[in-house]
């Protein structure tokens, strides 16, 4: 392994002195670097390459959202963190934008180390930095007109709607990807295991979520979608939301919360490329809005978001391994396999996402396991009416 | 009576000249005794000869003594009337004319009643008067009756007059319409209520020119009066204008009788427009204004009362009317004891007149509960006597809750710059923690390395490493040096036992000055260091400042000053956060400086930024409650409001001097004894 250069930017010396000495006991592993504010990290970043940037949040001068901003324009490759003394929910838009991981101070020397080791791992074995790249230059995603109208209507009512807002964002891959990474970040109260969007949606709170969307439509006002890259991102969406609802059947009350979540961004990749991104002076930018990514494959750069973005591993494994063939352990699905059989169960339906094919000899298999058999459940009907119910939320079908 | 004194030769005279025919002169006697008037006879010089009985019987007195010149007449007659009298018979006898006259006469009883005397010339063949026949023919009666109906008639013509300038000059419509309801007479503004001429009216009839909307009811009401005969008082009638005004009439219909059958409808009509604006107007104002209100009579029962005192009060107003006031409401004190109606203050008002203001006692609603109050109460005088009594009342309870929430409201701004800074402490504590906390683990590692050094040291000198030659044991101590890295170790291990130590004593000073920030030992003033206040406040916003500006603190040498010290540290704070604020936006670093300097018995605290300054236009609103520039969320507008209440409620003065684009400096003025100065 390559040795990981780390760079640790705060206007208090204290605490960069303090972070050298903890972690001289990386001396080794990693190359690190100490910059007292947002002007000298920027220069030592355009003088050498980086893996990840470890800043302060407040500081004089250009600040840690500033900084990691153009970080994120500049390099996009470099992993973001920050470490930041302040807690309240209101700097957690900005973080939440700005960077990908989120640690508080005090922070335990060993949960930085852990943070930066994670980062510097590349998920994408044959386009490792291209992935990187493409996945380090998103700081939010676009939504599609149809999902925007429906959250702007739940939003904008004067008195919020919650379980209707919980649905909504249920099905909504930008903001379920943004809010689970939120969620890790212990903004909102401990950090939770196995999260569902509607817990986290009651722990951040309505205005939190009103301030999010804003935000992030911020970033993509300027985009306007091509009717062919609509099209194929809604059919993407349909997919998913009808794995989605058929994967609540499928997966045992254990693993549901992270099979819904990982089918809903099983094709947060594909909505990358279509979207584009705000990132348009960025050459990897401009490759795979055309529609081929540079030769990485859509699921490559979206299991590298979200696990850049620090999703539960168990949704960052499923959504790597969707296109996967399956061998169910006698244990049970587990969040992997149930989201395998959703799918498969679903491509047998109008929902069916057309880059991928049936695998029916697989699907036998999978609704033989126990777990499935035992339940007395028309698969194939659910499958259907899972999709007829993505139809209805989409508004194709009534 | 002395018929028989009248001398026979009086009358014998002419019984000489008249024919034979005539009769004998004692029937002539006989027959001017029985005329029912005063005959007399005189003689050609009028000296009275004769007069009948009917003249004695008047005059009840015998005859006076009857002389040369005939009966002394003139005492018969009234003294005013005698001149004339006298005059006209001279005259007569002069020209030997008839005469006729009035005059009154005595008669027996003293009484002088009107007389009308006719005289005529008896004459000789010559054509000589020889003598005078008359007689006096009482007339009192007559002149009585003449009299009333001169009278009688002037009275008429009077209340005629009366009458007609009554129904032009009155503000009151009159009228009268005949059976058919045509309009036979009507005034003036009757004329102009309908807004019609005179010729409009008379002989018209009435349905043509009473507006249509209240001609049913004014019909119905004629109808009536005609066919019953009985009056129809004070209907109601009201219009709008042409203009949109309303006007308001009240009328009433009367019958007309002529000899007793009515002959039409006469009616008044009175404009009362602007009475009934008064009394609409007064029940508004009293209905809508906040105070409760009632009036009792002028022995203290309710007579009225208005909606909020029902709403204070707790009783319908149905229910409260005619009651003893004091003793439904007003039984008890505000310490629950009773409360004698003999004590209560309205008893004053009823009895002297007086007006009485009284705070802080207690009305008892319907339920029991107690509602604490201030009121006045004032006479209502009828003529020089009161006739009940107005009381306005205060639910002083809604007053206090105000209070409450204005303290509220302090506690609220108190909270929301505690909740700004708690953030901004959060991460002033936060950041020595992390690095106190790196520099311990990283002691901790070098403790080991230093530890298995030791080790190293320990093995090769003790028994054990006798063995091993010098070189080895020079070899394997160079090993584990450089293993431990000793040189950094050395270097490094006292800079961080000093960061470490003065981590741990930034975190100690910021928490102490949090306490001392919130100082809450004391409610009572008392001497306190504002140089240290000042430096504590800083301590406690250097979060809010330090990515923002450099604070410059010049605290010049000054007195303890009677204070509450923790209010006064919510303004500097205030004042800080402000400043720093102000200096946000600004692409630069900015400038705060805050000095204290002693000028006469105050001590003067200026707190000054260089940033975009406050524009003119609202210099005067910031001091306002609820005044922020700032958006939604990030202050309530309560800060500088505070700072003033503080600084007036230490005797001080807060002061504004600001140039846009160059900055904005605060100025107080605290006075040394904690208030302001008595002038002596």
């Amino acid at each position: 392994m390559t040795t990981a250069r780390v760079l640790f930017v705060d206007d208090e010396p204290r605490i960069l002195d303090g972070i050298r000495r903890s972690l001289r006991g990386k001396r080794r592993e990693w190359d690190m670097a100490f910059a007292p504010g947002g002007e000298d990290a920027l220069e030592l970043l355009a003088g050498s390459a980086f893996d990840v940037v470890v800043s302060d949040m407040r500081m004089p001068g250009i600040d840690g959202a500033e900084l990691l901003t153009r970080v994120s324009e500049r390099h996009p490759e470099v992993a973001r963190v920050v470490l930041s003394g302040h807690t309240e929910p209101a700097a957690a838009i900005k973080v939440a934008l700005a960077g990908h991981r989120f640690l508080t101070k005090p922070t335990e020397t060993e949960a930085l180390v852990s943070v930066i080791e994670e980062l510097v791992v590349r998920t994408s074995r044959g386009h490792g930095g291209l992935a990187r790249r493409i996945a380090g230059a998103t700081r939010a995603l676009p939504a599609l007109p149809q999902q925007k109208a429906k959250l702007d209507a739940l939003l904008a009512a004067p008195q919020v709607d919650l379980a209707g807002l919980v649905h909504a964002v249920g099905h909504d891959t930008s903001l379920t990807a943004k809010l689970l990474q939120l969620s890790n970040w212990g903004f909102f109260g401990a950090r939770p295991r196995n999260t569902s969007v509607a817990a986290v949606v009651n722990t951040v709170g309505v205005p939190t979520i009103q301030a999010l969307v804003a935000a992030s439509e911020g970033l993509w006002s300027a985009v306007t979608w091509q009717p062919a890259a609509e099209e194929s991102a809604l059919a993407a969406w349909r997919h998913a939301i009808a794995c989605a609802a058929l994967v609540d059947d499928v997966a045992s009350p254990a693993h549901r919360p992270h099979a819904h979540a990982a089918a809903v961004l099983q094709d947060i990749g594909r909505l990358m490329g279509v979207g584009g991104g705000p990132t348009a002076a960025d050459p990897a930018a401009d490759a795979h809005r055309a529609g081929d990514p540079g030769g990485v494959p859509y699921r490559e750069i979206g299991v590298e978001l979200l696990h850049l973005w620090g999703l539960p591993s168990p949704i960052v494994a499923a959504v790597a391994e969707r296109d996967t063939a399956h061998r169910p352990a006698e244990s049970g699905l587990a969040v992997t396999g149930a989201v395998r059989a959703a799918h498969l169960l679903i491509q047998r339906t109008e929902s069916r996402d057309p880059a991928d094919g049936a695998h029916s000899d697989e699907l036998r298999l999978l609704l033989a396991h126990p777990q499935l058999a035992a339940q007395s459940v028309d698969w194939a009907r659910a499958a259907d009416e899972a999709s007829a119910q993505a139809g209805r939320w989409l508004g194709i079908e009534t | 009576m002395a018929v028989s004194a009248v001398p026979h030769t009086a009358i014998s005279a002419p019984g000489d000249a008249l024919a034979p025919a005539m009769p004998a002169e004692a029937d002539l006697r006989l027959v001017a005794d029985l005329i029912p008037h005063i005959v007399w006879v005189a003689s050609a010089h009028g000296a009275i000869e004769y007069v009948n009985r009917r003249a004695t019987d008047y005059n009840g007195e015998a005859p006076g003594e009857c002389t040369d010149a005939g009966w002394d007449w003139q005492a018969w007659i009234h003294p005013a009337d005698l001149p004339g009298v006298r005059g006209s018979w001279a005259d007569a006898i002069t020209g030997s004319t008839a005469v006729e006259l009035d005059c009154r006469l005595r008669r027996a009883d003293g009484e002088f009643r009107w007389h009308r005397l006719h005289g005529v010339p008896v004459r000789d063949d010559a054509g000589r008067v020889v003598r005078w026949v008359g007689t006096c023919t009482d007339i009192e009666d007559q002149k009585a009756l003449e009299e009333q109906l001169w009278r009688a008639q002037r009275d008429t013509a009077a209340s005629l007059t009366l009458l007609e300038a009554l129904q032009s000059a009155a503000p009151v419509g009159f009228g009268f319409a005949d059976r058919d309801l045509r309009f036979v007479r009507v005034n003036e503004t009757l004329v102009e209520i309908n807004s019609r001429s005179m010729a409009d009216h008379l002989g018209q009839p009435m349905a043509g020119i009473v507006p249509a909307a209240v001609w049913p009811s004014v019909e119905a009401a004629c109808r009536q009066v005609l066919d019953t005969g009985v009056a129809v008082p004070r209907l109601d009638a009201s219009l709008a204008s042409a203009t949109g005004q309303i006007h308001s009439w009240l009328a009433s219909y009367y019958p007309v009788r002529v000899a007793g059958d009515i002959v039409g409808v006469g009616f008044v009509v009175v404009d009362v427009t602007e009475h009934r604006q008064a009394q609409e107007f007064r029940s508004v104002v009293m209905d809508n204004m906040a105070e409760g209100l009632y009036t009792t009579d002028e022995r203290g029962r309710v007579t009225s009362m208005n909606r909020a005192a029902v709403r204070i009060l707790g009783w319908p107003e149905e229910e409260l009317l005619g009651r003893p006031m004091h003793d439904t409401v007003h039984f008890r004190r505000a310490d629950g004891s009773p409360y004698p109606a003999a004590e209560c203050p309205l008893g004053r008002v009823r009895a002297d007149g007086e007006v009485v203001q009284v705070s802080d006692e207690v009305y008892v609603r319907q339920d029991g509960s107690l509602v604490g109050v201030s009121y006045s109460a004032a006479p209502l005088h009828v003529g020089d006597a009161v006739a009940g009594v107005v009381v306005v009342f205060r639910d002083i309870s809604e007053l206090r809750q105000r209070q409450q929430q204005e303290i509220e409201a302090r506690h609220d701004q108190k909270l929301e710059s505690l909740g700004r800074l708690s953030a901004g402490l959060a991460h002033e504590i936060n950041t020595p923690i992390q690095f106190v906390g790196d520099n311990t683990r990283f002691l901790a590692e070098a403790y080991q390395q230093m530890l298995e050094l030791l080790l190293v040291y320990r093995d090769i000198l003790g028994p054990a490493g006798g063995q091993l030659s010098w070189q080895e044991r020079k070899d394997r101590a160079a090993e584990a040096e450089d293993k431990a890295d000793i040189e950094y170790l050395a270097a490094e291990v006292p800079v961080a036992v000093e960061q470490s130590l003065e981590g741990t004593e930034r975190v100690a000073s910021l928490v102490r000055a949090m306490k001392a920030f919130s100082y809450k030992d004391s409610k009572d003033h008392a001497y306190a260091d504002i140089n240290e206040a000042i430096r504590t406040t800083a301590t406690v916003a250097r979060n809010e400042v330090k990515y923002v500006a450099d604070l410059a603190l010049e605290l010049g040498e000054v007195p303890e000053i009677l204070c509450h010290v923790g209010d006064l540290n919510q303004v500097f704070l205030n004042l800080l956060v402000n400043a720093a604020d102000a200096l946000q936006d600004r692409g630069e670093r900015g400038q705060i400086r805050v000095t204290t300097r002693m000028e006469d018995a105050s001590v003067v605290i200026t707190f000054g930024d260089n940033g975009s300054g406050i524009p003119a236009d609202i210099q005067k609103t910031i001091f306002e409650p609820f005044f922020t520039t700032k958006g939604v969320g990030k202050g309530t507008g309560q800060g500088l409001a505070l700072a003033r209440a503080v600084c007036e409620k230490h005797g001080g003065t807060i002061e504004v001097w600001s140039e846009p684009g160059q900055g904005t400096e605060f100025t107080l003025r605290l006075p040394v004894a904690g208030k302001r100065a008595t002038p002596s």
